[in-house]
């Protein structure tokens, strides 16, 4: 029974949930794109660094290589795919499942369906409260917490994360004041993509690295940002401690089958109960 | 006087209607003009479709020559048009300075809107969804005058504004505008502030301009004004 | 007398062809489409949802996962109280009766108030189909991950006596029946008051709900009908297939119905329905060959018909010969 351990993995999970729940927001609150294909995104992450392992590459190589990878992907995919389904809300949530079908076929293709495991670098392991914790765990959170801070740090200190912040509040008036919102939406899409990226990057070597890798990750994201809310950067963040939380805590007392079911029927309670989310605001809608 | 924008024979609308039918109009560099008429003729479907926020139809847009028509409006903004919509549309979660910012990306700083409107600087790190209706429409103003456009296209600014502030913001434009050669498109229906700001008045009805008076006569004759609108 | 629509006179036509089938054709070839047929429904229920009504529903197959497993528990006896019961008639109604009552419970909850962005309703689906597909595997009493076997065909008598339906060519017209009767009565409705107020709904739900219309109380029947078609689909396809899976209820069913409501059409039932049939008709035919390459084609002309031809590749050619003949 080691409390600590089982805190931490929760905390960890929680953070991984965050980073993949703030891309998704990001890309849904700037461009009104629902990605059916952000799980995917974590999956080539992950994937990503299975390849550069395989290539005898160190880690850490694959790590930062991931996100820049995953990042090209979106870019590809915003500049081919989405941009042309723009108008029809409806079929660019289409497209982008359509993406993530495609993106999880060429993966088994590839690598064929099976798992494979990602060796984690040895880093050892710590005491904390008089049990060993593997320092590999502490890095992954703090890779998290750290990308979330360059994002928001991106957003709320930078002229580019102001013209985003301009366009999400206000679509068309962002545009009559000059903002390029056909750039933002390519390198906005293309960062949520690095986001997932990173995260599936950092998780790799604790989960199973398989094509279906992407789904276990997509619909919690979902729950989380419907949970927390939109309308602002922190419902997102909110939302995933909540359903992370949840998840880690009732699948540590019962069975990771019942948690999802736990979490599920607490999330689709909390969006009927309050549909903005727990701290959503109206948003605009251009 | 150069044409700066002439617009020719325009046809817009939204989803199914038609709301301009074959409109002509033109405004001349440095030029202030009115755009009079009752509610519904279209006056705001016009400056929207000059903005690309409504694409036209049919017709022509050619601002300093070269073709506006299908142009989103980042790209028009960027030629040298500033809009300021009715309602004034602030980012209200951001900061006065930060809305300012928007207006030119490049600025070093808000220091230009400052010049403008002093009021401004004492509120600069204030939510600009918390400002009042009158500093809301500085504020929608000197954004959208950091960018120095050629052309300023004004929604109604008066409206839920206070009539002294009114006439501050008449002053403080007439006064950019003559010295920076900015042509002004009004649409108002303060009649007052119309006539006071601007140099030519156009009627518009049922989607097209249907009659056209210089201020002076209609100051001069007030129930010319009765005449057109009326009709 | 006024022309007959389009898409109508293709209905008629084909369900015509479809009677004279079984004198030309060879038996498997019946067997396969009896069972496509049953896929026909599901997928119609989809176009229903979502073409018809504008609710994109990502996790569709939940329903027919859980009519397949009504009228598998029910046949084989394992309800409680209800082991003597063996009708086949009674399953079937148990099957549309539990997937419609899921799927009016989700929109219960997503269409509430203001109800969910409709991007977010097909969230809720797909977390559905996944948490439902999980249980499924890890439920002894449903067999698991292998399911419930042995599910007893189609009986006429009223309950589990007199004939047995699993000769091919009663079996192939009991469901082409089935599917030219439900897509004749979705039909009806649709073209009904009440369809042209889901019409409405679909089109612009604030004007609908302006208007007067208790939009997610109408919603909460479209979808619930829905579910219901697919259960009866889902059903269907146990009684024929012989066994219920989790495969049923889960993402990759729900994946393929998406796929086949995309590429034939989902603006008409009919189109929907042509478009799985073709498509399993040509993957019968193709797969062997491209093998694992044959998803991903299949990936790759999604996603290309989701761009260039939101009609669906069926839907498309009914529009246009719609427009040549002017109706």
């Amino acid at each position: 029974m080691h409390l600590a351990s089982f805190v931490l993995d929760g905390a960890n999970a929680v953070l991984i949930l965050m980073l993949v729940a703030l891309g998704l927001a990001i890309v849904f609150g700037l461009m009104n794109v629902i990605n059916l294909a952000h799980g995917e995104f974590l999956m080539l992450g992950a994937y990503v660094v299975l390849a550069t392992g395989e290539a005898g590459l160190p880690f850490w190589l694959g790590l930062a290589l991931a996100p820049v990878a995953v990042g090209v992907v979106g870019l590809l995919a915003e500049e081919f795919l989405i941009r042309h389904t723009y108008t029809r809300l409806l079929d660019t949530i289409l497209a982008t499942w359509g993406l993530s079908l495609v993106l999880r076929q060429a993966i088994v293709l590839l690598y064929g369906p099976g798992s494979h495991s990602v060796a984690a670098p040895d880093l050892g392991a710590v005491e904390i409260a008089g049990s060993p914790y593997p320092v590999y765990r502490l890095a992954v959170m703090a890779i998290s917490l750290a990308a979330i801070a360059a994002t928001f740090a991106l957003f709320f200190r930078t002229r580019f994360g102001l013209a985003a912040r301009a366009v999400i509040a206000n679509r068309a008036m962002a545009s009559c004041i000059g903002i390029d919102t056909r750039r933002l939406d390519r390198w906005t899409f293309s960062l949520g993509a690095a986001l997932a990226g990173l995260a599936g990057a950092a998780m790799s070597p604790l989960i199973s690295v398989d094509p279906q890798a992407g789904l276990g990750w997509l619909v919690p994201a979902f729950l989380a940002i419907l949970v927390g809310g939109l309308g602002s950067i922190a419902g997102p963040l909110v939302g995933a401690a909540g359903v992370g939380g949840l998840d880690s805590a009732t699948a540590a007392l019962t069975s990771p089958v019942w948690a999802q079911l736990v979490v599920f029927v607490a999330a689709i309670l909390v969006i009927r109960l309050r549909p903005t989310g727990l701290i959503g605001r109206t948003r605009r809608e251009s | 006087m150069a044409e700066l924008l002439a617009v020719a024979g325009l046809v817009a609308g939204y989803g199914g209607g038609t709301v301009l039918h074959g409109l002509d109009f033109a405004v001349g560099s440095g030029e202030r003009v009115a755009v009079l008429g009752r509610n519904g003729v279209g006056k705001t479907t016009l400056l929207k479709t000059i903005m690309g926020l409504v694409r036209p139809r049919a017709g022509v847009i050619r601002f300093a020559g070269a073709p506006l028509d299908g142009l989103p409006p980042f790209r028009i903004a960027r030629a040298g048009i500033a809009y300021v919509p009715q309602g004034r549309e602030v980012f209200a979660d951001l900061t006065v300075e930060e809305n300012l910012i928007l207006g030119d990306l490049r600025a070093a700083d808000a220091g230009r809107a400052y010049g403008l409107f002093p009021a401004l600087a004492e509120r600069r790190r204030e939510a600009a969804g918390r400002l009042s209706g009158g500093q809301q429409q500085q504020l929608a103003i000197a954004r959208a005058l950091m960018a120095r456009p050629r052309l300023l296209l004004l929604d109604e600014p008066s409206e839920g504004v206070q009539p002294s502030v009114v006439l501050e913001l008449a002053a403080a434009l007439a006064a950019v505008a003559t010295a920076e050669g900015m042509a002004i498109v009004l649409v108002e229906q303060n009649i007052d502030l119309a006539l006071r700001l601007a140099g030519r008045a156009v009627f518009m009805d049922r989607g097209r301009v249907v009659a056209e008076e210089r201020t002076d006569d209609l100051r001069a004759d007030p129930s010319r004004l009765d005449h057109h609108l009326v009709l | 007398m006024p022309a007959m629509r389009t898409v109508d006179l293709t209905g008629i036509l084909a369900l015509a062809l479809f009677l004279g089938l079984p004198a030309v054709s060879a038996d498997w070839l019946l067997g396969d489409l009896a069972i496509y047929f049953s896929y026909a429904l599901l997928a119609v229920s989809l176009a229903f949802a979502w073409g018809f009504c504008g609710l994109l529903s990502l996790g569709h197959a939940v329903y027919f996962g859980i009519g397949a497993y009504a009228m598998s528990t029910l046949t084989l006896g394992m309800l409680p109280g209800l082991e003597a019961v063996r009708s086949t008639w009674l399953g079937l109604a148990f099957a549309a009766a539990a997937a419609g009552a899921a799927a009016w419970t989700i929109g219960w909850f997503t269409f509430a108030g203001r109800g969910l962005h409709g991007a977010f309703f097909g969230i809720v689906t797909l977390a559905l189909a996944v948490v439902f597909e999980r249980l499924a595997i890890n439920w002894d009493w449903l067999g698991g991950l292998n399911g419930l076997m042995n599910v007893p065909p189609i009986t006429l008598g009223l309950n589990g006596g007199g004939l047995d339906l699993w000769a091919p060519v009663p079996l192939f017209y009991v469901m082409l029946g089935a599917l030219a009767v439900v897509v004749a009565g979705l039909t009806v409705y649709q073209r009904s008051d009440h369809g042209l107020a889901l019409a409405a709904i679909r089109e612009n739900e604030l004007r609908a709900r302006a208007l007067g219309y208790d939009t997610g109380a109408l919603k909460r029947r479209a979808f619930a009908l829905s579910g219901a078609v697919a259960g009866l689909a889902g059903a269907l396809f146990v009684v024929q297939f012989g066994f219920a899976s989790p495969t049923l209820i889960g993402f990759s069913l729900s994946a393929e119905a998406l796929i086949w409501v995309a590429l034939g059409g989902r603006g008409e039932l009919v189109s929907a329905a042509f478009g799985v049939i073709a498509l399993r008709l040509l993957e019968s035919q193709v797969s062997s060959r491209l093998e694992a390459w044959w998803p991903l084609v299949v990936g790759l002309i999604f996603m290309a018909v989701v761009v260039v031809l939101p009609r669906g590749v069926v839907g498309e050619l009914l529009y246009r010969i719609g427009r040549w003949r002017g109706r």
